[in-house]
């Protein structure tokens, strides 16, 4: 079998072109490491029998059909969407920051897609919205198939330059989404903490149940500059000429302060915080989002 | 005050700017990073900035200060005066000691040893502030007139380097000295003066190695091997220059031999010159004079004696001389010339040498007065006309003057003598006279001890108490003893007593009967024998008294016995002058012994004219005499005030006499009386020679000082330097350990600073946490 993890590597991803190709890989990968085959997220009523793919549960199988037929059969079910995830993808400059060649928003794109594919594979509905200071663009959740041709498509024609107003997006989702259903904020969150915790909080009001991925760049978390830097600021926020070593501590604890304000608000209003670094791999969104999802049911 | 011995280091204190470049340069030079978190970079950058110029400017402080404070040790600086002296270092106390002994002249083309000397000590005081001291000894009596007994430093502690140098700048105008070198007795007084607890001690000594100079303090060396029984209560001369090097090294004072000794040292000079025959220059005789030239170059040369009387050329003689070995007796060679007939008068003798790289020795001068001839008074205490024969004095008279020409005897009767002048008078014999008056007595002292000579012969009519009053005066008399009891012999039983002749040591005596002089034992077969004698007491722990002679009787009586008064001598014969108590006259030996006894008595020492350079020339003079003018060889004229002490003649002392050569004296004298009216002229000579053994110009190798004085740091250099010297001084005032430790310390701080300020070392702690 092909060793499908190494895709989970962003770095190793990132040279794969295709989005629509780079979530298959993420998400094959990733369940090929798992035992349990995740697609099980089946409803009750029966509806049809298809043959056995590696990957399903056995509990599936109908030892019935095999006894007559010598063959492995799932029964499926009749299909009933029963999530609705919204994925919500900070598309804004300072997303366009990467250090090591897999820019936030690389990294994000690929975690929404992942996860897109992923819920879509499940046979549950994803949309996608996409934001900057304002919502860019909004793709309704399907969970048809083609649906997910449309999402890469959309997520493939990315171009960032607006500031960031995660506050004020998030709001507006709040309002927009109806149903209830899962909100996945993919976005470095550079905003003011208590106007995004204010947003995540509106999304809790409404009853969606909330995953945060706050994508930071490996430099932003470690600040490993040594020579005197100009630091030009995305987003319009200025140029800074400083001694990097001599400001990381500020810096360092800047950043922190950041993360556990967000962090701790997102505790406080039970939404999962998972900080992604945009080195480390991408299961760990998947398996947050599959925790999420478990435990939503 | 501060100096550097590697000033030129100095130059990297430009590398100070470096933190201050690469800070600017920094500054400019950036990269660019677009960046996201800008807020957050921002805010910090607000929070910290007034904090982070602080810490950049500390940082930039410390390391600036590093790298001025390390250029600053690596150019070694080292501090001087009070500052030093607050960092345990302190003034320095230098003392020079710059040999100006003669030798130090030895002409090398354009410069000599001393020149090169006087340099070394400008270039030692050139190095000094005004919080140092500054000690300097000549090795020979300074000629500013230091003299005997007064400190030799011709400048003591002085903090005033402005007075150093002229008293250098008017060395350096100077030649060497005439003298020798006192280098034992400067080391002496050094050893003695200086002060344990005083830091930073320097001892100079610029001198030219002369091995004599070296030599001369060992040989000297005591016989006692205890040290500190050694340097206790000996004077310099008793002390080797060891004992005194190494005091001076114990005492903390560091020691530096700054050697200008010539080259190539070649040297001929004169040591001597004497009429050969020992007695006094008479007129009309022919005398040989003898000049001893010594030489200390290391080939064998022949060099023409030029011998002159009064300055005028008599002739000369070519000698070989055979070469001085390293070390040891120089090569020496005697001329002997024979000079004709001499006048009475003062009168010049000298032998020259071609001059040679040493001039001042190549000449040698000798002053003395030719004398008309000896006159001796004979006073007769047993006068009797009527038989010439049985008088006391006729045989004294037929003995000593047989023809009266180079000897005149004067016979007078007691009463005659004291009407006499003894002026006029080298010897006086006082034969079996009873007692001589008190004020007469006065009188013979002085005539003794300003030169003249007394023999006293005994006898019957002498008074023993009444002489031993006056003459021996518990020892302070004329006399060299007491007279005891008379002693008269039976010289019919055959108990004779004779002179014992067996002891023929004193000089007088060994020219009568000595071997060389009475080879076959003539005066000795039979020896004279003495009947009537006075006993004598002659003490024997006295160094101005010794007997002669002495009788073979049971106490072995002395019979002749010796006393130095003065600058005369007197001698006392326990017996009589005539056949009374004696057959001296008929054994004949009266003749020669009378003879020789007054060419002793009346040789004067020619000690007295011919002196040394520093030497005080001291003469008696007249009370007629109004004034004393000595004329120097230089041409320079200096009356002389004469000295009158209480009881005593006058004398007059000349002291300026560092210049070798002649020196005339013109002693103006007042007449006495009507018929001597008005005033005359009497002039005399005195000669100033060098030491011959100062001429000695062969050198001691550093290697073999070294090894001499193994034990003592004794340093060793050609010429002084700064540099040196400044390593010397190490531990005094040197502050680059101090520096060093300042620059550990500024390091550990720049470290921590750097650790703390997040400027150094967290690249270390940020890759921990990556991983």
């Amino acid at each position: 079998m092909e060793d499908y993890r190494k895709y989970l590597d962003p770095k190793t991803l990132n040279k794969v072109g295709r989005l629509d190709l780079k979530a298959r890989l993420i998400v094959e990968g990733y369940i090929s490491g798992l035992h349990k085959s995740p697609y099980h997220g089946f409803s009750v009523e029966f509806a049809e029998h298809r043959e056995y793919s590696p990957g399903d549960d056995i509990r599936h199988i109908d030892w019935k059909v095999f006894g007559r037929t010598d063959r492995y059969y799932i029964k499926q079910y009749e299909e009933e969407t029963n999530l609705v995830a919204h994925l919500v993808l900070d598309v804004s400059e300072s997303m366009n920051f990467g250090d090591d060649g897999v820019s936030k928003l690389n990294y994000g794109q690929m975690v929404a897609a992942a996860l897109a594919y992923l819920i879509i594979q499940q046979q549950d509905a994803a949309g996608l919205i996409m934001f900057d200071d304002a919502v860019r663009s909004n793709l309704p959740p399907r969970s048809h198939g083609s649906h997910l041709q449309a999402l890469f498509h959309t997520l493939g024609k990315l171009a960032p330059k607006q500031k960031t107003d995660v506050g004020r997006v998030l709001d507006e989702v709040a309002q927009t989404i109806q149903k209830r259903c899962l909100v996945v904020v993919i976005s470095d969150l550079f905003d003011d903490p208590d106007r995004v915790l204010a947003g995540l909080r509106h999304l809790v009001h409404r009853r969606h149940d909330v995953i945060v991925f706050h994508i930071m760049d490996d430099a932003e978390l470690t600040f490993p500059f040594e020579r005197m830097t100009r630091f030009e600021g995305l987003e319009a926020s200025g140029d800074l000429v400083v001694n990097p070593r001599s400001l990381r501590d500020g810096y360092l604890k800047e950043v922190s302060d950041f993360r556990r304000k967000i962090e701790r608000g997102c505790t406080a209003n039970r939404i999962d915080y998972v900080l992604l670094n945009t080195s480390t791999s991408l299961d760990v969104a998947l398996s947050s989002y599959l925790a999420k999802r478990a435990g939503s049911r | 005050m501060s100096s550097f011995i590697h000033p030129g280091m100095l130059f990297g204190l430009a590398l100070a700017a470096v933190p201050i470049i690469i800070h600017l340069l920094n500054r400019r030079r950036y990269r660019t990073v677009r960046w996201a978190a800008q807020d957050f970079l921002r805010a910090a950058f607000k929070k910290n900035q007034k904090r982070l110029r602080i810490e950049n400017l500390l940082l930039l402080i410390v390391r600036t200060l590093l790298i001025m404070i390390l250029v600053l040790g690596l150019s070694r600086p080292f501090l001087r005066g009070q500052l030093a002296s607050a960092i345990g270092g302190g003034a320095e106390h230098h003392t020079i000691v710059l040999d100006n002994s003669y030798s130090m002249g030895l002409n090398e083309g354009l410069t000599t040893p001393f020149a090169r000397g006087v340099k070394e000590a400008q270039k030692i005081v050139s190095t000094l502030s005004r919080e140092d001291a500054v000690t300097l000894y000549l090795t020979n009596d300074d000629f500013t007139g230091a003299r005997p007994g007064t400190p030799r430093a011709i400048l003591r502690d002085s903090h005033d380097m402005e007075k150093v140098n002229a008293v250098l700048g008017r060395l350096s105008s100077n030649r060497a000295s005439a003298g020798r070198s006192q280098l034992v007795d400067v080391l002496a007084e050094l050893a003695d003066l200086l002060d344990i607890k005083q830091p930073g001690k320097r001892v100079h000594l610029i001198t030219d190695l002369q091995r004599a100079a070296w030599e001369s303090g060992e040989a000297a060396a005591p016989a006692t091997k205890d040290p500190a029984a050694r340097n206790a209560g000996l004077s310099g001369a008793e002390r080797t220059i060891r004992d005194l090097l190494s005091e001076i090294d114990r005492k903390g004072a560091q020691i530096n031999l700054i050697d200008v000794g010539p080259q190539n040292p070649e040297n001929v000079a004169i040591a001597d010159l004497e009429p050969a025959e020992d007695r006094p220059l008479i007129e009309r005789n022919f005398e040989v004079f003898v000049a001893r030239v010594l030489n200390f170059g290391r080939m064998p040369i022949d060099v023409d004696v030029v011998f002159k009387m009064d300055g005028e050329i008599k002739g000369s003689v070519r000698v070989p001389l055979p070469a001085a070995k390293a070390i040891g007796a120089p090569g020496e060679a005697l001329a002997r010339f024979q000079l004709p007939r001499l006048q009475a008068g003062p009168h010049t003798f000298s032998a020259e040498l071609p001059v040679d790289k040493l001039p001042i020795d190549d000449q040698r001068l000798f002053a003395t007065e030719v004398r008309e001839r000896i006159r001796v008074l004979a006073v007769d205490g047993d006068p009797n006309a009527d038989y010439g024969l049985s008088s006391e004095t006729v045989y004294l008279r037929n003995a000593i003057a047989p023809v009266p020409d180079r000897i005149e005897v004067t016979e007078v009767d007691y009463l005659s003598f004291l009407t006499r002048d003894l002026a006029k008078t080298d010897i006086l014999i006082l034969a079996n006279v009873e007692r001589v008056r008190e004020d007469k007595v006065r009188e013979i002292e002085d005539f003794v001890r300003s030169g003249g000579a007394l023999v006293y012969f005994l006898g019957n009519r002498v008074d023993p108490i009444l002489l031993n009053r006056d003459f021996v005066r518990d020892g302070d008399g004329l006399f060299p003893g007491a007279i005891l009891t008379p002693a008269v012999v039976n010289q019919r039983a055959g108990n004779r007593v004779k002179v014992d002749l067996e002891d023929t040591s004193h000089p007088l005596v060994n020219r009568v009967i000595g071997p060389e002089a009475d080879p076959e034992g003539f005066w000795s077969d039979p020896p004279p024998s003495v009947w009537g004698y006075y006993r004598l007491n002659i003490p024997t722990d006295r160094a101005d008294t010794e007997v002669l002679l002495h009788l073979t009787d049971a106490e072995n009586s002395p019979l002749l016995a010796q006393k130095e008064f003065g600058k005369g001598r007197v001698l006392l014969f326990a017996s009589s002058a005539d056949l009374d108590w004696n057959d001296f006259p008929d054994v004949g030996m009266m003749i020669p012994l009378l003879h020789e006894m007054v060419y002793y008595l009346t040789k004067r020492d020619s000690s007295a004219a011919n002196l040394l350079p520093y030497a005080a020339f001291e003469r008696e003079i007249n009370a007629r005499v109004e004034a004393v003018t000595v004329h120097s060889p230089g041409g320079g004229k200096t009356t002389v005030t004469p000295i009158t002490r209480e009881g005593r003649r006058a004398t007059i002392e000349f002291h300026d006499t560092q210049e070798p050569g002649l020196y005339r004296t013109e002693l103006r004298i007042r007449g006495s009386g009507a018929i001597d009216a008005g005033t005359r002229e009497d002039v005399e000579l005195f000669s100033v020679n060098v030491d011959a053994a100062e001429g000695d110009v062969r050198r001691i190798s550093p290697g073999e000082l070294a090894e001499r004085y193994a034990g003592i740091d004794l340093g060793y250099a050609q010429t002084f330097s700064d540099r040196t010297a400044a390593e010397e001084r190490r531990p005094q005032g040197e502050v680059w350990r101090g520096l060093l430790f300042a620059v550990l310390a500024l390091l550990f701080i720049e470290i921590f600073l750097a650790r703390r300020f997040g400027d150094f070392g967290r690249r270390i702690r940020e890759k921990g946490e990556v991983a």
